[in-house]
């Protein structure tokens, strides 16, 4: 399966393509690949999405709010 | 469901514009407290941009401090043409990337050189007790996790971006200032190389 495909299944599965890209998807002649790039895809999507240690938490609340209550308030020009 | 992902991002960024809009005219005016919201809702979302970029805790720490101080200040200027967080984000690439240019001796920049094979690498480097055991959940997740690490930060934002936060195309082109199909194209690459890790964790256990 060429890069090009490839790279429309990725858009496709962010809901990023038109008509015509859509109906060149599905009338492509190797269903078996594309099929399986389009599972890998989604796999890879669950992946980062359930992997909670790619989010990073952090509180800087405190030492933000030091540094700006020293500051003018700003005022919108 | 893809539609129906997309409806649900686009109801939620909708209100989610209409509240920071709210919360911004409100810091405009100097209400230190309103920054405060917003501080706290996009202070975990702004750390896991720059931390595409840098990978200690602390340097993590102190350029997201960075960018909401520089927000602060220059909250003013922001006219709202676009959603804040667009503009937030960009700031937070922005000053990542200026931190990455005084600091680059002691930092280090993903900057993408190899960094194919480093993933490829990383990949490698895993070992599972048989060779009929099947491939962990954690193996798998910290595969990705080090094959994120390792890849250009502008294909991990990109994607991240995506992931993460519900942007669409054009809203990343905007946080990252570069045309909507490159955008398309760094996803891509992204996840081909997260497809390519999770090919060679399981095919070391086949």
């Amino acid at each position: 399966m060429n890069e090009r495909l490839k790279e429309s299944l990725s858009a496709l599965l962010d809901g990023e393509v038109n008509e015509l890209e859509l109906q060149r998807i599905l009338t492509n002649e190797n269903r078996q690949e594309v099929s399986s790039c389009w599972q890998r895809y989604h796999e890879v999507r669950e992946w980062i999405q359930k992997d909670s240690s790619l989010r990073i938490k952090i509180d800087i609340r405190s030492s933000v709010m030091e540094v700006i209550t020293k500051d003018e308030p700003p005022h919108k020009a | 469901m893809t539609n129906s992902r997309q409806f649900q991002d686009h109801l939620l960024r909708k209100s989610t514009d209409q509240l920071d809009q709210k919360l911004v005219s409100r810091v405009q005016k100097g209400d230190r407290a309103a920054f405060d919201l917003l501080l706290v809702k996009y202070q975990n979302r702004v750390a896991s941009i720059v931390s595409r970029f840098v990978s200690n805790p602390e340097d993590i720490a102190d350029l997201t401090q960075e960018v909401f101080i520089r927000v602060y200040r220059a909250i003013h200027s922001f006219r709202g043409d676009s959603a804040f967080y667009t503009w937030l984000f960009r700031i937070a690439i922005n000053q990542a990337k200026s931190y990455l240019k005084k600091n680059k001796a002691r930092v280090g920049y993903k900057d993408g050189e190899h960094a194919e094979q480093k993933i490829s690498d990383k990949s490698n480097g895993f070992h599972t007790e048989t060779p009929e055991s099947l491939l962990s959940r954690s193996e798998l997740a910290e595969g990705i996790e080090n094959a994120l690490a390792v890849m250009p930060a502008e294909l991990s934002v990109a994607l991240i971006l995506r992931e993460f936060d519900g942007l669409s195309y054009e809203e990343i082109s905007k946080v990252m200032e570069c045309p909507i199909g490159t955008v398309r194209s760094r996803i891509f690459r992204a996840r081909e190389l997260l497809d390519n890790t999770i090919k060679s964790l399981s095919d070391e256990v086949h």
